[in-house]
């Protein structure tokens, strides 16, 4: 799914970055269909953020996470114009991931 | 006040945005990290995933950890929640939904790079507490929770 | 039997014959002016949230949103899901079509031509002979000029007007109604809006004058109308209409078309003469207040939260 990640990373004054991040995936919640038969469910179990060759933020997921999810977190240690890479993996193995420069 | 937010994000459009190749991503880390827990996700009960993640350990409620959640959602479908902390050697953090058929919603693993706030959107079957538990590096769990009421929205959907 | 059924009939004539239909207003239409400081006459909160200073400071005295008649969180916060959605009719701004022709082509490469125009929206199209509203304009033009079919409430004509009207971010509505098919639509628009119909017996203004407004009704804030048009078309995610395809955009004939269903009234079509008189109802209301492109129906952080607290 390319280029379902849109992101803004932006510093502040005391070298904190504030990260936020929207996915473009459906989440679907397990559910029936008109015959009764399970349709399973569709989202995103992981979610990570690396800056520096380091994976320093990691989120994990269920069904009850909202579609389009978004997510936001703080970053330390990281200056501007640094590259944040986003991935993201779902139940079904299907993944994304993008970079998102620090401004 | 506007146009100063307008030429902000103006700005921020120029932002550099890559795609990677498939076998770039996801960098090597220097740390294991925990693998998808199906057990803790498919739990119908704060007891039971409290035992799957943390093997029943004490959670003491604290107020170094605030749960930000309307008191009304807007809509079950999208209730933005954010977790804060002034709890140092944070591990990781973990919301749950007490009356959701499956408890566990998120779990957020940090480091000595990455703090709080952490903010998200969940989904709510009904009204009920949203619990967020906090871990910190010696092992002791802080927890607060928020209701949150739930229904049917009115003229506006 | 037959003198029975004779006399049903005769009881018909009358109606046939075209007697008057007796409509319901709720009181109000004689004091609305085509201002947003009309709400003065109506929920009497203008003052609190004419602008941004005037927000700041009501926030700052403790006042709640719902003192504010909700006019202080859309207005101001910008969408951050709803500027991705704006990205998107930028591209369709920018596709071209069979003839090799784009909306850039002639509008401008950053639509620099439609710069400040969704602020006048609705307005008389002479060629069309009649009234339209910004969605009816992007179809016209675009099947004149690009042999493009985009019919209201359809995903390319959404998000085009979505893109269009952000080039109007923070320019003020000033829309004229002061004379000829404007001021007739303007006129009727209003009339409808506060005119009882459907099942629920409700006109618009049930819900958005008098003592719903500035409440909550089952986790939503009716508001007066005045300076609400102002921030469509908006971003509406999660909630959509049955069937809707249009990148939750929703504009605001496509708005006008939701209330009026979930208030169990008949819904309108979209750009036809009446739902275009409401929406000429709502812009001229807000005349004075600046457009704000994009907001979201719904709150989607918790920033929010810490502004109703005062922080």
């Amino acid at each position: 799914m390319a280029n379902s990640i849109r992101g803004r990373a932006e510093i502040n004054a005391d070298g904190v970055t504030h990260i936020r991040l929207l996915i473009n995936h459906p989440m679907a919640l397990e559910r029936r269909d008109a015959g009764g038969q399970v349709i399973a469910a569709h989202f995103i179990e992981e979610i990570k953020a690396s800056h520096n060759n380091e994976v320093v933020f990691q989120g994990l997921w269920g069904q009850a996470v909202s579609q389009n999810p978004y997510l936001s977190f703080q970053l330390l240690g990281a200056k501007k114009g640094d590259r944040v890479t986003i991935g993201w993996r779902d139940n079904k193995g299907e993944s994304d991931n993008a970079e998102v420069t620090i401004s | 006040m506007q146009t100063h937010r307008r030429s902000v994000l103006r700005a921020l459009a120029g932002l550099l945005f890559v795609r990677l190749p498939a076998s770039l991503a996801l960098l090597a880390p220097l740390r294991a990290l925990a693998a998808w827990p199906k057990a803790a996700f498919d739990a119908s009960s704060s007891a039971d995933v409290l035992d799957q993640l943390f093997k029943g350990k004490t959670v003491q409620s604290s107020d170094a950890v605030q749960l930000e959640a309307p008191d009304i959602a807007e809509n079950g479908s999208v209730v933005p929640v954010t977790v804060q902390t002034s709890l140092k050697g944070v591990k990781t953090v973990t919301v749950l939904a007490e009356q959701n058929p499956r408890v566990l919603v998120a779990q957020y693993s940090l480091s000595a790079r990455s703090a709080a706030p952490v903010s998200f959107r969940l989904r709510l079957g009904k009204t009920q507490d949203v619990v967020a538990i906090v871990e910190t590096e010696d092992g002791k769990l802080h927890k607060a929770s928020k209701n949150v009421k739930v229904s049917l929205g009115g003229c506006g959907g | 039997m037959k003198g029975a059924l004779l006399a049903a009939m005769l009881c018909v004539v009358p109606v046939l014959a075209g007697a008057q239909v007796q409509h319901d207003y709720l009181p109000g239409r004689e004091k609305v002016v085509p201002h947003v400081s009309g709400d003065e006459q109506f929920s009497n909160t203008y003052r609190y949230w004419k602008d941004a200073d005037a927000v700041r400071k009501s926030k700052a005295a403790g006042l709640q949103s719902r003192d504010v008649n909700f006019k202080d969180f859309r207005w101001l916060e910008k969408s951050f899901d709803g500027e991705a959605k704006v990205d998107m009719g930028r591209e369709v701004f920018h596709r071209k079509a069979k003839n090799g022709k784009s909306c850039a082509s002639c509008h401008g490469e950053n639509g620099e031509k439609l710069k400040g125009v969704y602020a006048k929206l609705p307005k008389y199209n002479a060629k069309a002979g009649r009234v339209v509203t910004g969605p009816t304009q992007v179809k016209l033009c675009a099947k004149a000029n690009l042999d493009e079919d985009w019919p209201e409430n359809t995903k390319n004509n959404s998000l085009l007007d979505l893109y269009v009207a952000s080039l109007s971010d923070g320019v003020p509505v000033a829309v004229d109604v002061s004379k000829g098919p404007m001021k007739e639509a303007f006129e009727k628009g209003r009339d409808l809006y506060f005119r009882r119909t459907g099942h629920f017996h409700f006109a618009c203004a049930s819900c958005h004058t008098g003592v719903a407004t500035t409440s909550f009704l089952r986790g939503q804030r009716p508001s007066t109308f005045f300076g609400d048009a102002a921030q469509y078309p908006i971003y509406h995610f999660p909630y959509r209409l049955p069937g809707d395809d249009v990148e939750d955009i929703f504009t605001l004939q496509h708005q006008i078309r939701s209330c009026q269903m979930l208030s169990r009234m008949l819904p309108g079509e979209e750009g036809s003469p009446s739902m275009t008189a409401i929406e000429v109802f709502l812009k001229a209301t807000s005349n004075g207040y600046p457009m704000s492109i994009p907001t979201q129906q719904y709150n989607m952080s918790t920033d929010y939260l810490k502004k109703e607290a005062g922080n």
